[in-house]
């Protein structure tokens, strides 16, 4: 079997010599994964020169048309050989898989784009959707972040906090009615668009989430956290444009301060992720242990679950936080160090699924999000970090492609904890 | 006259190609048409590389015996192997007239070797499995 792609137009166009039988129908499936995996959601299939096709074949062009077409991508055999149309002739999918000239010609022309704003700057193009002009995001801090230290979470340093849809947030925490029934299992949590995942620390080792069903809000007891509301100024398209072909979590949010024009934002990404880098706790930081736990060295493995080599590498990321420029105000206890390297710092929680690829141009962050919690496999969820030590650091996050929903933070919210 | 092709195959996707390959010689030595070569070639693809996908469960080597023979216009394909009992003719007929989201991927390989072969006959026979289908055919 030889295939080969070029591109025409908006499409991605393949063409296929040989057989597609029971033992080459695989080769092709993993031909056109690798295509939709580098960004191309438009194939054109040429199978002019195909002199075989079975039900094997057929399996594959009806997975990846299935495939693209949730994401508004498209999958079209545009040209066929006479066995090719007898067998999608007799399995009835003529009408759906034989492209039409007109389909053809239509996708051979570029689009007119949607008019957006393309930059591009540390390592990465981007397009920019204006969202919502002035919009403005309010954080509220819950908790204290201090108490980590020596895990001195109680009940009545902890609160039952609701995540609408109009609000994001990251922190320690636990789905639960009530403390005592969350207190062995506090982890890292991320709640967007009325979606919360958290890592549970009782040694299920599976991430336990709930996506709200209409405005009922799942509540969470919070250790400490973050809580983000109001609306999205800007929806960035990226893609990473450099040698490596993936873009750090630093260059991400350095890029998106720019965007969004602000010394402090808020920010949700959904990427594909090329690994990450980061730590969840693996026992719950309420039994007050020891003085330094979870942090003192050399117990903190026990504490503490890093990943020393990037984790996740080929999956989808679901990461929110806040990033700014200098470690001020309200936000200050919050704030980490990004990188060594950067006078940027932030806070991320990232939420790792099964990958598929995203749809391309203006999507809806609602719909995205729930989307991959009902859609794919939740996999894990880290606080990210960087690991820069020399020789031995496993680096930081990086991203291929995705979409960075983000606004400037301009305050705490009214009458808060 | 009787012409007859006899052919022993691993069980092993790779052999797929190989089996093609001498289907087709032998079909163009009887000057059996293109089309009618086409068809046996995708039933036989069909049941075959089904048998090696999931009949057995044990990763052992294993084999499948095909014999095709032409007699009065009419060509007999036979597949035996010592395969898990499995009869390919009671596999539901799948519903195509649904849409494509709402079909089952199942069972579409055998109804396209329904729609290409003339008569199909499963046969479990001394601890095998035994398909016996016909096809009418023009010569080229």
């Amino acid at each position: 079997m030889e295939i080969t792609a070029e591109i025409s137009g908006e499409a991605k166009k393949i063409k296929v010599k040989g057989r597609l039988d029971g033992y080459w129908a695989d080769h092709l499936a993993k031909a056109l994964e690798e295509e939709i995996h580098r960004g191309a959601h438009n194939l054109l299939l040429d199978l002019s020169e195909v002199v075989f096709l079975s039900s094997a074949g057929i399996r594959v062009l009806v997975r990846y048309y299935k495939q693209l077409k949730e994401i508004n991508g498209f999958l079209q055999v545009s040209e066929a050989s006479e066995p090719v149309k007898k067998v999608l002739e007799i399995s009835r999918l003529t009408g759906i898989l034989l492209a039409s000239e007109s389909t053809v010609a239509a996708v051979a022309t570029p689009a007119v784009p949607t008019p957006s704003l393309h930059m591009e700057m540390h390592g990465a193009a981007f397009d920019v959707f204006p969202r919502t002009l002035g919009a403005k995001l309010q954080h509220r801090l819950l908790g204290d972040p201090d108490l980590l230290r020596g895990c001195r979470f109680r009940q009545e340093s902890c609160s039952t906090v609701q995540f609408p849809e109009s609000t994001f947030g990251i922190g320690l925490g636990a789905l639960g009615d009530s403390f005592e029934e969350c207190h062995g299992r506090f982890g890292e949590f991320i709640a967007v668009a009325g979606t919360v995942a958290y890592f549970p620390t009782d040694g299920t080792n599976v991430p336990d989430y709930l996506v709200a069903a209409g405005a009922s809000y799942p509540d969470v007891q919070v250790c400490y956290g973050l809580s983000c509301e109001g609306q999205f100024c800007k929806l960035a398209r990226f893609e990473a444009k450099n040698e490596t072909g993936t873009v750090t979590l630093t260059q991400l949010v350095e890029s998106a301060l720019e965007i969004a024009s602000a010394e402090q934002m808020g920010l949700v990404i959904v990427a594909e992720s090329a690994g990450l880098i980061g730590a969840a706790l693996r026992r719950p930081p309420t039994v007050e242990a020891a003085k330094n736990a979870p942090f003192e060295f050399p117990r903190i493995r026990e504490w503490l679950s890093f990943t020393t080599e990037p984790a996740y590498t080929r999956s989808l990321a679901l990461v929110t936080g806040v990033a700014s420029r200098g470690v001020e105000g309200a936000l200050a206890p919050m704030l980490r160090p990004l990188t060594s390297d950067t006078p940027i710092v932030g806070h991320f929680h990232a939420a790792a699924f099964s990958y598929r690829p995203l749809q391309k141009g203006r999507i809806e962050l609602t719909k995205t999000v729930k989307s991959l919690f009902e859609n794919q496999t939740l996999q894990g969820i880290l606080h990210l970090l960087s690991d820069d030590r020399a020789f031995a650091g496993a680096g930081q996050s990086q991203f291929v492609r995705g979409a960075c929903w983000l606004g400037p933070l301009t305050g705490t919210v009214e009458g808060g904890t | 006259m009787e012409s007859r092709l006899f052919l022993v195959l691993r069980n092993n996707l790779s052999e797929l190609k190989r089996m093609s390959d001498a289907v087709s010689a032998w079909c163009r030595g009887n000057n059996i048409s293109s089309a009618a070569e086409f068809h046996v070639n995708l039933a036989l693809d069909e049941i075959i590389s089904n048998v090696i996908r999931y009949g057995w469960k044990d990763l052992g080597e294993h084999q499948l015996n095909v014999r095709l023979s032409l007699l009065n216009d009419e060509v007999t394909v036979e597949v035996e192997d010592d395969a898990t009992p499995f009869n390919p003719l009671e596999v539901p007929v799948p519903d195509l007239n649904r849409p494509l989201e709402e079909r089952t991927v199942g069972g579409l390989g055998i109804h396209l070797v329904r729609q290409v072969m003339d008569g199909l006959e499963y046969q479990r026979l001394d601890g095998k499995n035994l398909l016996v289908m016909k096809k009418k055919i023009s010569y080229s």
